[in-house]
């Protein structure tokens, strides 16, 4: 057994979880909405995608309107539907499932539930040569673009303007707002960002792993458990939590395969036991 | 302020009407809400009354019952319109009586199933039930069926316990046992193919079990050798553990791995290099699928009781019908949706007069009659007996397709084995692991 | 429902007497006035609205985020589908073993998740339920995999659909008294506690994880209950009763009713059952229906329909009950701002 290439491949499903996950790791981790309709904003991204792709022959159009379709609908969601629900996080589980079965519905009903692949990124099909073994390509570009993807966010949110913002408005909204921050507004666009993120990890995790409108959900449960094993808010964490799953996922299929199915949530429940707040989830002690 | 706050509503009506409009294309909800048979109407307080639609003078009231929602609400839709489209051909006439065909949703619980079955039966008042492609369901409901004395016919749902330990006299089903297209695949492979080691390759539940154990049953019964098993979970994302697992030193690779999981481990497999042919079960390649595996699916042989490549005048009858009621390609589930109908409108022509749950499962009994896949005949347990095709897929004029190059005629769910030695063997989840030496 | 109908019940709290004097008469005529298949739904709306009454014990009334409850559910499901059909023994004790199984895995969930809060609760709970529908479907032999169990005997309950319906619902008036009582116990009212304020529970000399394990094990034994009444109604159990949608679906029934109040998750699921038994039959695309309404209700209803009906009443009518009485009624619970938010930065250990 190649133990380099397994690595490989765990580290670069690892990869494929936080591009999923990196969206929520927006909506839910910082915003703290709850957010059930990521699912539904990855699909968004690759049907409009695929279809866009499709009519116009151009992969780059196509990936924009799958980016820029999720994104609105985020902003759309966030601005005029979560924002009146802001107070109340029953309703907002309410709201996002209820949003998300009538999106992937709409989606049947429109493209019918069949698997449907959007285009590999150009350049990226086929195959690569690892020391003698045949790897695909679009794997090995998933690790890589999570890595920058990891980089970028945590960039973004320490270093520019817009990050400090954000986290002050999240840490003290009253605060922020006294201070003149439009925390509607800044909630808004940051929304659509982290929608804008789902519908682009519709677009090239699509690719890899076929649409199908029930897909969505899936998508939901992997983002889910990738950010709360992380610690939420933490985006090293989550990155970290995406490459432990895809590793451990890797090796136990190869090791015992008749456990397959528990993987996933094993490790999330083990997690959780040891640390409740995951992995490098900060521990604040404060009353509600 | 209270304006203000109400702005959802007109929003709320408009895309609801929208939705009514769009839905009405899919649902046949002919003839009236159904009539309620309580012995009072004026207090029911979740049903329309309306006049009673009991089937009078020879009309006939079919249930439909295939998933609109959940996972398999994309199959139910395609074998739904499959049936619809096979009514409306014959302009909503089977075996010269009228139909009406009454649809409710079983979801995929069997509460919900549950409560469609009842409501069909005893709501509507149908004298046969067709759907279900969830053997779970399928299961649940058919005790309810039997003491209804309402025949079922199944249509997607694939558990071979469904026709065999489970088995009833109001229990038909036209689409395949799951290991019904594997066992002959086995043979095939061993015999006709000359690969005489093989690694199979299954999703990890029943269905899996039995089409897999149904390869290795036909392939070790014809003198060759299962030497590697791998099982997957349902909605596995990343397949190239189980690719790389593959034993290189076998000479064939089974599969028997349907839906979008199909799609992910051929890419995989060809993406990770793998150089072994495939053989595998009808539905890894089927019509749903086929169109996005496009190039990873090039070569594999199947085994199925249908290919939309079929050339005869039935298949291209019901090709257009479904395109016509669908706005697609058909596939085999589509298929088994018009073979249901086209069962019924058999037997229904060998009664005369009024039509009752009783006659029909007497004129379904040992029934025999044309599809699109060809000729069914129900078995003495209920399961479909129709010819299997090998099909290889490759391009045709641009479109890929699973091109018949074989035909073996009359497939029972037992191949060549004798259904009683056969029943008394262990079921195939029990020897699941067991077949590869 | 008309605010100046309603005052004619003179105070809210009479009103309500007077509503549920109103249910209980509805039950008994039911069976008289309803189609057999009418009745049919009427029984399914019971036993799921016991299953969703339970949960809440732990969710709206306990303010814990559990998206696992269907473990519970299945799990009384599988007690008595396997107890009659693998070893033929006589379902209403299997009732209670399925009742007092719910209350032991409950009090091993309550211990686990004692410490832990809002989304990382959930995603544990729904951990926790998914290796339980995952082994369920993996453990062939015992439960029958992916198929399940079908063809289960009702020997020694009630056989004929009116008698299963009778049986049903005295079921679940009983618990129901029972539960409502329990919440407003010491120990019950303790759970309250705990909701608006672990730290200063514990602070006060309570038993933080005792209450936990109370709260989840009241709640696993009411929830088992139902599920085990479910396999007997269907006659079949399959893993569909572990999964995670049917810990969703129960979560969405008591958010829909009113998740602060004791009869909102019941109101809830009796709404959406009936409405999924008329919308399905009349439109094949009714998901989408679904998800309008439930967009529609999130934002008109934010505390859900008992929520919204409780907010008229009150204009309509000068409250009577001071704060102490508030305090001690759960079905004055519903400021949501009082509960912690599901999605938290801080999380008390």
């Amino acid at each position: 057994m190649n133990w380099s290439i397994d690595i490989l491949n765990g580290l670069a499903y690892g990869g494929l979880l936080f591009v999923i996950a990196s969206g929520l790791n927006m909506t839910i981790g910082m915003m703290h909405r709850v957010n059930l309709a990521h699912g539904a904003l990855f699909l968004v991204g690759g049907y409009l995608a695929l279809d866009i792709a499709d009519r116009t022959g151009n992969y780059l159009i196509g990936l924009l309107a799958g980016v820029v379709g999720a994104f609105v609908i985020g902003l759309v969601l966030e601005r005029f539907l979560l924002q009146r629900v802001a107070d109340s996080d029953v309703a907002q589980i309410l709201l996002t499932v209820g949003a998300g079965l009538l999106i992937q519905d709409q989606i049947r009903a429109r493209y019918t539930a069949n698997p449907l692949t959007p285009p590999t990124p150009p350049g990226l099909d086929g195959s690569s040569n690892i020391g003698g073994a045949m790897f695909p390509t679009l794997k090995l570009a998933t690790l890589a673009l999570a890595i920058v993807l990891a980089i970028a966010m945590t960039m973004v949110l320490k270093k520019t303007k817009l990050g400090a913002l954000v986290r002050a408005s999240v840490d003290d909204n009253s605060m922020a707002r006294s201070v003149g921050v439009r925390v509607p507004w800044l909630y808004m666009w940051v929304f659509g960002a982290g929608g804008a993120l789902a519908g682009f990890a519709g677009v090239w995790g699509g690719s890899y792993l076929s649409l199908e409108p029930e897909l969505g959900w899936e998508i939901l449960l992997l983002g889910l458990v990738v950010i709360v094993i992380g610690g939420l808010d933490s985006i090293g964490g989550a990155f970290l939590a995406a490459m432990i799953i895809g590793l451990l996922t890797q090796f136990g299929r190869l090791y015992f395969p008749s456990f397959a199915s528990f993987f996933v949530y094993g490790i999330a429940v083990f997690v959780l036991l040891v640390r409740p707040n995951g992995l490098l989830g900060r521990v604040v002690t404060r009353e509600a | 302020m209270s304006l203000r706050k109400r702005w959802y509503l007109p929003i709320f009506a408009a895309s609801t009407g929208i939705l009514v409009a769009c839905s009405s294309t899919g649902a046949a909800n002919n003839g009236s809400d159904g009539a309620s048979a309580a012995p009072s109407e004026s207090n029911s307080t979740s049903q329309a009354a309306s006049p009673d639609s009991t089937a009078k003078g020879g009309a006939v009231v079919v249930g439909l019952l295939n998933a609109q929602s959940g996972p398999w609400a994309g199959l139910g839709g395609d074998i739904n319109t499959g049936f619809n489209a096979y009514v409306e051909a014959h302009d909503g006439k089977l075996g010269g009586h009228s139909v009406t065909v009454k649809m409710a949703d079983p979801g995929n619980t069997v509460a919900q199933a549950g409560t469609s079955a009842h409501r069909v039966v005893e709501q509507d008042h149908a004298q046969v039930v067709v759907g279900f492609i969830n053997s779970a369901l399928a299961y649940a409901v058919g005790p309810y069926m039997e003491t209804s004395k309402v025949p079922l016919i199944i249509t997607g749902a694939g558990a071979d316990g469904l026709t065999q330990k489970a088995a009833s006299p109001y229990i038909f089903r036209v689409g395949n046992s799951s290991s019904q297209p594997t066992l002959p695949l086995g043979d095939y492979t061993c015999k006709e193919l000359g690969y005489k080691t093989a690694t199979v390759i299954a999703l990890d539940y029943s269905f899996g079990w039995e089409a897999a154990g149904g390869f290795a049953r036909g392939f070790t019964n014809a003198g060759c050798e299962i030497v590697q098993e791998i099982y997957a979970p349902t909605g596995t994302q990343d397949w190239s553990a189980y690719v790389g697992k593959i034993d290189k030193k076998s000479q064939v690779v089974a599969m028997a791995v349907p839906g979008a999981d199909g799609v992910r481990l051929l890419r995989a497999y060809r993406s990770y290099g793998v150089q072994l042919p495939i053989v595998a079960y009808g539905g890894t390649v089927d019509q749903t699928v086929l169109p996005t595996q496009g190039d990873t699916a090039a070569g594999v042989i199947s085994m199925f009781g249908y290919s939309t490549a079929l050339d005869t005048p039935a298949n291209k009858e019901f090709m257009e019908a479904f395109q016509k009621a669908g706005g697609k390609q058909p596939n085999a589930y589509a298929e088994d949706g018009w073979s249901a109908a086209a069962a019924l409108d058999a037997a229904l022509a060998k009664i005369d007069g009024n039509v009752d749950s009783a006659a029909i499962v007497a004129a379904l009994k040992g029934l025999s009659f044309e599809t699109a896949r060809g000729t069914i005949q129900f078995d003495e347990h209920g399961q479909a007996i129709f010819d299997m095709y090998v099909r290889t897929v490759e391009k045709v004029d641009g479109h890929w397709q699973n091109t018949v190059t074989k035909t073996l005629p009359k497939v029972s769910q037992f191949w060549t084995f004798d259904p009683e030695k056969y029943m008394a063997l262990p079921p195939y989840e029990k020897l699941k692991g067991t077949w590869a030496k | 429902m008309r605010p100046d109908r309603l005052k004619l019940g003179g105070s809210a709290r009479g009103l309500r007497t007077a509503l549920v004097l109103g249910a209980l008469a509805a039950l008994v005529v039911l069976p008289e006035v309803l189609s057999n298949f009418q009745l049919y739904v009427a029984t399914r709306v019971l036993i799921f609205g016991l299953f969703a009454t339970g949960y809440n014990l732990v969710f709206g009334y306990g303010g814990m985020h559990s998206l696992g409850h269907a473990a519970f559910f299945g799990l009384g499901a599988y007690v008595l589908g396997l107890g009659v059909a693998n070893y033929d023994l006589p379902a209403t004790p299997l009732l209670v073993a399925a009742t007092v199984a719910g209350a032991a895995m409950g009090v091993v969930w309550g211990l686990l998740c004692v410490r832990i809060r809002g989304i990382y609760l959930l995603l544990l709970t729904l951990g926790l339920g998914q290796l339980l529908w995952a082994l369920a479907s993996q453990l062939v032999s015992l439960t029958g995999g992916d198929n399940g169990v079908a063809n289960i005997s009702r020997a020694g309950l009630p056989t004929g659909s009116v008698g299963f319906y009778w049986l049903c619902a005295m079921v679940t008036v009983v618990t129901l008294v029972l539960l409502h009582a329990f919440q407003r116990s010491p120990v019950g009212m303790s759970i309250a506690a705990m909701r608006e304020s672990a730290l200063r529970t514990a602070a006060s000399g309570y038993n933080v994880r005792g209450i936990g394990a109370t709260a989840f094990a009241v709640s696993g034994a009411v929830c088992a209950l139902a599920g085990a009444l479910n396999t007997s109604f269907t006659a079949a159990v399959s893993p569909d009763s572990l999964h995670w949608l049917t810990s969703a679906t129960v979560m969405v029934y008591a958010i829909v009713g009113g998740a602060g109040f004791f009869f909102g998750p019941f109101l809830g699921a009796g709404i959406l059952i009936v409405l999924e038994v008329i919308i399905s039959a009349k439109w094949s695309q009714w998901t989408s229906v679904l998800g309008i309404i439930y967009i529609v209700t999130a934002l008109s209803l934010k505390e859900g329909i008992l929520g919204k009906a409780a907010a008229v009443i009150a204009r309509g009518t000068p409250r009577s009950g001071g704060t102490a009485a508030a305090a001690v009624d759960p079905a004055q619970v519903n400021s949501s701002d009082k509960h912690e938010p599901i999605v938290a930065r801080g999380i008390t250990s």
